[in-house]
């Protein structure tokens, strides 16, 4: 499933259709889930659902659960930390490109 | 980078009501992604519409992407002519909304807040399913693994209960 949905995620086409405010979910079936012959409906959640797993297969769950241990405020902290060295890193490839 | 605490606070204590969607919403139910501004939902009466000006006014709003020295008024007529505005400000970005693809505007929402308590205040922000429910409704390529990361934490809480 992964490599048929990086697939499809580069089609250009679909690409368009979002761009135009389509909706991606019928455009993805449109390209991925049409040779089944399913009814759309059951296409559209499907095809999306079909993604959406491809991907959670990637998160990193030991990631989330240390997350969940802390306090609201304590993730808002650490997002703004994250925010920094992100800011940090894009400054300082700036800064290596004009050299 | 986005002063989310000092944003929130601000709106609060300015009695503005709004519910924390987005990639902030995430952060707050654990999200490990990278977001930089603040989405809210806010409610669009007139006394809202004012104490949203009120509140925002100091932080010098301008549109986000916008070039500079364009004339940008930031007043009530403006808010109530537009709807949605991406802008900076002093403490960052900040996302108003007055509707939010996939899930309505503030009193659609309402039911599926939760209070949280952040910087010292509480606020309203959408709880984890109907914020899944929005993204799916939405339908952005982009929120794809967003949505994935959403539902992991959903499963993971389910485990930990």
């Amino acid at each position: 499933v992964g490599a048929e949905v990086s697939n499809h995620l580069k089609n250009p086409r679909l690409h368009e259709k979002s761009e135009q405010g389509k909706s991606c979910r019928l455009s993805y079936n449109h390209h991925v889930q049409q040779p089944n012959k399913k009814p759309t409906g059951q296409r559209s959640t499907s095809g999306v659902d079909a993604i959406i797993n491809a991907y959670k297969k990637d998160v990193d769950r030991t990631l989330i659960r240390q997350n969940l241990r802390l306090t609201v405020d304590e993730r808002f902290q650490q997002l703004m930390k994250l925010q920094q060295f992100a800011e940090e890193l894009r400054r300082a490839g700036k800064e290596a490109r004009s050299r | 980078v986005t002063d989310f605490h000092a944003l929130i606070r601000l709106l609060v204590e300015s009695k503005v009501e709004f519910i924390v969607v987005g990639g902030a919403a995430a952060t707050a139910h654990g999200s490990a992604r990278l977001t930089v501004d603040l989405d809210v939902v806010y409610r669009r009466t007139s006394e809202n519409i004012s104490r949203v000006v009120s509140a925002i006014d100091p932080l010098e709003p301008y549109l986000r992407g916008a070039p500079p020295g364009l004339p940008f008024d930031w007043s009530e007529e403006t808010i109530r002519k537009g709807l949605n505005f991406t802008l900076t400000t002093t403490l960052g970005a900040l996302d108003l909304l007055g509707e939010v693809t996939g899930g309505g505007n503030y009193e659609a929402l309402l039911d599926d807040a939760i209070q949280l308590r952040v910087a010292g205040v509480e606020c309203l922000c959408l709880n984890l399913k109907r914020l899944i429910q929005v993204k799916r409704a939405a339908g952005r390529l982009k929120d794809f693994d967003a949505i994935a990361e959403l539902e992991v934490i959903e499963e993971e809480r389910r485990a930990g209960e």
